[in-house]
């Protein structure tokens, strides 16, 4: 009975969260669906590449950027790209897209 | 089973903890152009506001490859680190401010309302081009010889100084002020009549040149006692961003030497065989350098070996005696009178006086009091009258 309500107070925390933080798109696998607007997403278990190299694949990326706090590193698919060509690896990043999209990631086949 | 599930939540928990650590964030995106005088925004800063919130709640990024963007002339500022984080229909005012150097690094100001998309795209700026003064001249009134001030003894003379500006981007030009100094002071140096002259009213006429061309003119009344010498003229003009420029050119103010003397001196009523009282006579210095005096007198025509000459008989010269220094006041006998004055003489002497220019702009600070008399001989009746000589000589400075 205790773990039961154990369990039902860890989903109501997940699931709560999910709600709050509004997420659009939360994929932990290699498959990820992105849908128009903002996407925060995280990757795990890939290989490093290039934001320039995400974008180069995925076109319909508007911005991609990471960050907390006072601290804001972007990548905007604008002007043949604007912002540091940082490295994407594993971690959360936010993920602006102009339409639904099935992200694809550079060297992770 | 069970375990294995709550395990697998909190692996989801710890999971969404991390994702509260993934900013927000909506980039306002620009380009800024180069000045029309080809100077380039890159590493230039500039600042980013929420139009209503006011300027004190700011962000800055460097424009070009030094700053967010790592794009020639292109600057990327993430609103949403505003202390009041940008929304959707804010309007974000971006420009370029002066990085300290008299305002020549600066930009209009333009306007971007936040939408809906993944970032915005402000409005293309333009950096500004301060004025160019393309040319100076000083000068007084009398344009030959060129490059010299000849001022007026114990009056006033009218000096211009000419500028011509371009402003490349055509916008008003505003606070012409132009300081006229001499060689050792500075356009700050404040206002004094021996060195140094601010006009903060110059005139600027638009109707000079093109469209994008402007004279300024800045007039100066140099008072007499101005001091001899190298000069500077330097014109200061600012555009309505405030972007400021200089230019300064040089000149050189004459030695004047002038003294000034009442029309005449009165010994009054003497009687024959006697010194006459003391008359008092002021040399004021009307130029602007130290004077000494050269002294000389006749009766009639010059050279004449008199001092007078009267309605009967005449008065030598060596009679008339002055002392540039010291007064004796009260009667004086003919052997008093010999041992205290000087002889006048018919040809000019040089005598020491010292006289310094003016230095007070309130008052005449530089007058000296000479002190005459003379003697009448036997012979002598009637009216006398004769004529003394001065000239200003320049005193080397003590």
């Amino acid at each position: 009975m205790v773990r039961k309500i154990i369990l039902l107070i860890l989903l109501l925390f997940v699931f709560g969260g999910l709600f709050f933080l509004g997420v659009n798109s939360f994929e932990i696998d290699h498959s990820y669906e992105l849908v128009q607007g903002k996407n925060t997403v995280s990757f795990y278990g890939i290989n490093p590449f290039y934001v320039e190299d995400l974008i180069k694949l995925n076109p319909d990326i508007e911005v991609v950027s990471y960050g907390n706090y006072d601290v804001s590193v972007g990548y905007i698919n604008v002007f043949g790209g604007v912002g540091r060509n940082f490295v994407v690896s594993e971690g959360s990043y936010e993920i602006i897209v102009s339409r639904d999209i099935s992200l694809i990631l550079p060297n992770n086949e | 089973m069970m375990e294995k599930i709550i395990g697998g939540i909190i692996i989801l928990g710890v999971l969404i903890l991390e994702l509260s650590f993934v900013s927000s964030a909506h980039f306002v995106v620009g380009r800024v152009n180069e000045a029309l005088d080809g100077t380039s925004p890159n590493d230039l800063e500039i600042v980013l506001w929420n139009y209503n919130n006011g300027l004190q709640d700011n962000l800055t990024d460097i424009v070009g490859s030094a700053g967010n963007s790592g794009q020639s002339n292109l600057y990327m500022v993430d609103c949403e680190l505003l202390e009041t984080a940008c929304q959707m229909g804010d309007i974000i005012s971006i420009k370029i401010f002066d990085n300290g150097d008299g305002g020549y690094f600066n930009s209009e100001e333009v306007n971007v309302t936040i939408t809906g998309a993944g970032f915005d795209l402000a409005e293309n700026l333009t950096l500004n081009s301060p004025p160019n003064i393309t040319s100076i001249f000083v000068d007084d009134f009398v344009y030959l010889p060129a490059g010299e001030v000849d001022l007026i003894a114990g009056g006033q003379k009218l000096v211009s100084c000419v500028a011509n500006v371009t402003e490349l981007d055509g916008d008003s030009l505003q606070n012409p002020n132009a300081s006229f100094f001499a060689s050792g002071y500075f356009f700050e140096t404040p206002d004094d009549n021996n060195y140094h002259y601010l006009n903060d009213t110059c005139n600027v006429d638009t109707g000079f040149g093109n469209e994008n061309e402007s004279q300024i003119n800045c007039t100066f009344s140099l008072e007499y006692y101005s001091n001899p010498g190298s000069w500077d003229c330097q014109i200061v003009i600012e555009d309505i961003y405030g972007a400021k420029r200089n230019l300064t050119t040089n000149t050189n103010v004459n030695e004047l030497l002038a003294v000034e003397l009442i029309n005449y001196v009165d010994y009054g009523l003497v009687e024959v065989n006697n010194v006459s009282s003391e008359a008092v006579l002021n040399v004021t210095n009307m130029g602007n350098v130290m004077v000494n005096l050269s002294l000389s007198g006749y009766g009639e025509v010059p050279e004449d070996d008199l001092a007078m000459k009267c309605l009967s008989g005449e008065i030598p010269v060596g009679f008339a005696k002055y002392n540039l220094t010291d007064s004796m006041g009260g009667e004086l006998t003919y052997e008093q009178f010999e041992g205290n004055y000087t002889n006048l003489t018919k040809d000019p002497r040089i005598k020491e006086l010292n006289l310094g220019a003016r230095e007070n702009d309130l008052e005449n600070d530089k007058i000296n009091e000479t002190y005459w008399r003379i003697y009448v001989p036997a012979d002598v009746a009637g009216t006398c009258s004769g004529a003394i000589l001065f000239g200003a000589i320049k005193a080397q400075a003590i």
